[in-house]
């Protein structure tokens, strides 16, 4: 649940958080994600992007915020499948406090087109903003936001697109993870290049080379309505969650 | 003067605070008697040990031990060593494996794991051993590896036991050990 945050003098102070329960990171936000906020988690393909935005979700859930989580890369089933893999997931909460969603499914409920115009995006921002005030919301999780950008030809759209809802969703007090997918190696936070101008948040997963092993990582490189540290941290995703530790120094000099 | 090594051990281990960092410097002839030590103290004071080993597999510690009649059930290995020397032989319970004692991240992430899983309350973690650690990785590395875990688990109460062998341990390294541990106990024979 959204909490207020601690004591100091800090930008942001007083902010509600939505608190990730994944203690590092929490730390690192001081304190969670600014509620509200548009977040852009971010990396290549198996750098964790699902597993860390489905265990926000599920925390949130535990904590009593219920949670929608959209997936446009693979069936309901088998997203719920994987994350029973997981010791953070509660089965139990499927349906009450958490609620999954294959895209596919609705956009053909809602009789969206393939190339989504501006009717269709307005459809789906139309049942996403009922959808979260029926199940009474306060997180979403939107994996993959390229899997809904690539069916835009224009980056304009892809722009527009994303502002809308990042607009919607944080005028309802959601506040929502993204994840994104960018190459292997590139220095880029989205697939467009449009999508990290309008998130209030950016979580860069990626891999680093220490001695010779690869190493995953994370690192805030922004996050509006906190301070926050800007450092890598080295990241391993367990069957029990997300765990974070600093990067040496030292691997950072011989990476 | 012979030294009773359990009782140098004992006494350090219970005068000292429960989020403690304790350096133990012992005569090579002593380390398994100053291992057996650490253990016994952990198992008489009901402590769960997450105990990081650099220096002999994990399996054999357990087979040394348990050929002592020290129980292992409360023992919890971040084991460094047994996956170089091709000794894993596939997961085994209460141990995870690295791939190399140089992965220092690694080791933190581990003990990160294990103490999620058992909790930070009244938990010990047993570095064996920095002077191996030392072998694989340069001084600064190792520094920073030791500032960042050390101080890490004080805050959270968790108590540290960092072994490392007399003989083998440069002097630089010492000077690292005296400065983030609280206390440096010699366990040595004395003239």
């Amino acid at each position: 649940m959204a909490e207020k945050e601690g004591g100091g003098e800090s930008p942001g102070q007083g902010v509600p958080r939505a608190k990730t329960g994944i203690s590092g990171l929490d730390s690192v936000l001081n304190g969670g994600v600014p509620q509200g906020n548009f977040v852009l988690l971010t990396g290549a393909c198996g750098t964790g992007k699902t597993t860390i935005a489905l265990e926000m979700l599920v925390n949130g859930a535990k904590d009593g915020e219920p949670g929608i989580f959209i997936t446009t890369t693979e069936p309901v089933e088998r997203v719920i499948d994987n994350a029973g893999t997981f010791a953070f997931f509660e089965r139990a909460l499927v349906g009450k406090k958490l609620h999954f969603v294959d895209s596919a499914e609705l956009f053909e409920e809602l009789h969206i087109s393939p190339d989504l115009t501006d009717k269709d995006m307005e459809a789906f921002l139309k049942w996403l903003t009922k959808t979260v005030k029926e199940k009474q919301a306060g997180r979403v999780v939107l994996d993959s936001l390229t899997g809904i950008c690539q069916r835009m030809s224009k980056s304009e759209h892809i722009r527009e697109f994303s502002d809308k809802l990042a607009r919607t969703l944080s005028k309802a007090g959601v506040t929502t993870i993204a994840t994104s997918e960018t190459r292997p190696g590139e220095m880029s936070y989205s697939s467009f290049g449009v999508e990290e101008a309008v998130a209030d948040g950016i979580i860069l997963l990626g891999n680093a080379d220490s001695r010779g092993y690869l190493l995953r990582t994370l690192q805030v490189v922004k996050m509006r309505g906190t301070v926050h540290s800007r450092a890598r941290y080295v990241i391993d995703l367990t069957s029990h969650g997300l765990i974070m530790v600093p990067m040496l120094k030292a691997s950072m000099r011989e990476g | 003067m012979p030294v009773d090594v359990e009782k140098v051990v004992q006494s350090s281990l219970d005068e000292a605070a429960p989020n403690a960092a304790i350096a133990l410097m012992s005569d090579l002839n002593f380390y398994f008697q100053t291992m057996k030590a650490v253990v016994d103290y952990a198992n008489r004071q009901n402590k769960k040990m997450i105990y990081v080993t650099s220096t002999i597999p994990s399996s054999v510690i357990k087979q040394q031990l348990e050929a002592e009649g020290v129980s292992t059930a409360n023992l919890y290995f971040v084991d460094c060593i047994s996956f170089i020397v091709g000794s894993t032989g596939g997961e085994k319970e209460n141990s995870i494996y690295i791939e190399s004692p140089t992965m220092l991240e690694n080791i933190m992430l581990k003990v990160e794991t294990w103490l999620k899983q058992v909790g930070t309350k009244g938990t010990l973690l047993f570095l064996d051993s920095m002077n191996t650690l030392a072998m694989h990785n340069d001084e600064k590395a190792l520094s920073e590896f030791a500032y960042y875990l050390i101080n890490s688990l004080r805050v959270r109460q968790v108590m540290t036991v960092v072994l490392s062998i007399h003989e083998q341990t440069p002097e630089d390294l010492e000077v690292i050990l005296k400065l983030v541990c609280d206390s440096a106990i010699d366990v040595k024979e004395t003239a």
